[in-house]
């Protein structure tokens, strides 16, 4: 499914220099997420190291069948950083797109940039309806619970969630997973 | 079949819901309702959750990559750094029984990762390191790291260790513990400092010792001893990475030293200074 090279593979098969290789294609990517969602930098930096153990000990667990390399890393990213989010008692930050655009890192635009992966769900994403597309960027990159989108878009509620699980559901199908618009399929 | 696809679409919802970071205790019922309804036990459940995860992942990676980046942070210099040290310490205690299996679901992590983030994260002192990912800080990362450090601590761990050990059995060597700081960033910091006074040789042990960048700011040692000078004694400058609880770091006294009577760590400009104007962060008092 990715044309990436697949770092984690080559780390669950014990090729150690894949490790520094992986540290230098990802970092930035995580470091980014980190900034997302913690505003302090130094626990930032700490969430970052967190996230790269997380990498290692998962790295068998990766598939390159259900997704690319970069995707898989910021599921894991995303996970570990809600749990801290969490664990410290307050939502992950929600700013406005101007306000967190910049924490971009370079390296990690251009972990995701080399992703065919990431350019095939992109494509997606450009094909879906303006409201659509706005949804689903305020739920997944933005972090905006359901309601703050509605309140903020004036969408009813119930619009706001169709819109959701549909914009996710022609993402997993670009993904190769077998999503019908509906769970129990 | 209609109240089938709402029930479905109510259930994706509620599963999307979870995946983007949580339920209330109402909505988790009501999902826990639906999966029994629909058949669905919590794996078949969780797998739905698990491909709804990627989906927002490649989603937040898309957008990533297509939004404009004005004035972008750069990473941490001494970040790559210190992934490189965990990478170190985490392969070097690799441990096959500790992997998680490979047929079990990709959200089942917990406690191959607990197991591996008590290793990563356990003292610094405690592992030989193999040296392995340092071609990488030169060759690839192009990271010029300057260790005005005394002896680096990390590569010698083990040996400091042991070398510790063999000086504490020494008759007369003095062992003391450090007494609580007032500077609560520093109040939780145990430890002791091993001092033979012949031997003109002593280690510092740091538990709980805060983190320094540097680049920034690296701690400095200072051996106070009245019957020698007024003013205490440089014993060197250290840096305390992020991933340690316990550090063990050489005491390299600049000038003999005959009675000291205390101990104490400032934090400093990098380098260190000649003389402190403090605060003394912990202080061991014989």
């Amino acid at each position: 499914m990715s044309t990436d090279d697949s770092l984690l593979e080559r780390i669950a098969n014990g090729d150690r220099d894949a490790v520094a290789l992986c540290i230098q294609r990802y970092s930035g990517l995580v470091w980014s997420l980190a900034r997302r969602f913690i505003a302090n930098e130094a626990d930032a930096e700490e969430a970052v190291q967190d996230v790269f153990i997380e990498l290692w000990s998962n790295a068998k667990r990766f598939d390159a069948g259900k997704s690319g390399e970069a995707t898989f890393v910021s599921l894991l990213a995303r996970r570990r950083l809600i749990d801290r989010a969490r664990r410290e008692q307050r939502a992950p930050d929600s700013q406005p797109l101007a306000d967190v655009a910049h924490l971009l890192s370079q390296s990690g635009h251009a972990a995701i940039e080399a992703s065919a992966e990431t350019r095939r769900v992109m494509h997606v994403i450009e094909a879906m309806n303006p409201d659509q597309k706005q949804v689903v960027r305020m739920s997944t990159w933005l972090g905006m619970t359901h309601q703050a989108i509605a309140d903020q878009t004036n969408l009813p509620l119930g619009t706001v969630k169709s819109h959701l699980r549909r914009g996710l559901s022609r993402i997993r199908k670009q993904l190769g997973i077998t999503a019908a618009d509906g769970a129990g399929t | 079949m209609t109240n089938d696809k709402t029930m479905n679409d109510e259930l994706l919802d509620l599963l999307t819901e979870r995946a983007l970071g949580g339920l209330s205790p109402a909505d988790e019922a009501r999902l826990n309702e639906l999966l029994e309804s629909a058949g669905l036990l919590e794996p078949a459940a969780q797998q739905q959750s698990d491909e709804i995860e990627l989906a927002i992942a490649a989603a937040m990676n898309a957008f990533a990559s297509s939004e404009d980046r004005l004035d972008e942070v750069p990473l941490p210099e001494d970040l790559e750094r210190k992934l490189l040290a965990d990478a170190e310490r985490f392969f070097g205690d690799e441990n096959p029984t500790d992997q998680v299996a490979e047929t079990a679901s990709v959200s089942d992590i917990e406690s191959a990762r607990s197991k591996r983030v008590a290793a990563a994260t356990a003292g610094s002192a405690a592992r030989p390191r193999s040296g392995r990912f340092g071609w990488a800080v030169a060759a690839m990362l192009a990271l010029v790291v300057v260790i005005t450090q005394l002896p680096d601590a990390e590569p010698e761990a083990f040996d400091l260790a042991a070398a510790r050990a063999a000086l504490v059995a020494q008759a007369e060597t003095e062992v003391i513990d450090w007494g609580q700081s007032n500077i609560p960033t520093y109040n939780g910091v145990t430890g002791d400092v091993v001092w033979n006074n012949q031997r003109q040789e002593g280690y510092l042990r740091l538990v709980g010792m805060p983190a320094n960048d540097p680049s920034i700011a690296q701690y400095q040692l200072w051996i106070v001893d009245p019957d020698r000078d007024a003013n205490p004694v440089d014993g060197g400058v250290f840096d305390v990475p992020g991933d340690s609880v316990e550090i063990i770091i050489p005491i390299d006294a600049k000038l003999d030293v005959s009675d000291p009577e205390a101990f104490a760590i400032t934090r400093e400009q990098p380098g260190g200074v000649v003389v402190s104007n403090g605060p003394l962060l912990i202080v061991a008092a014989s």
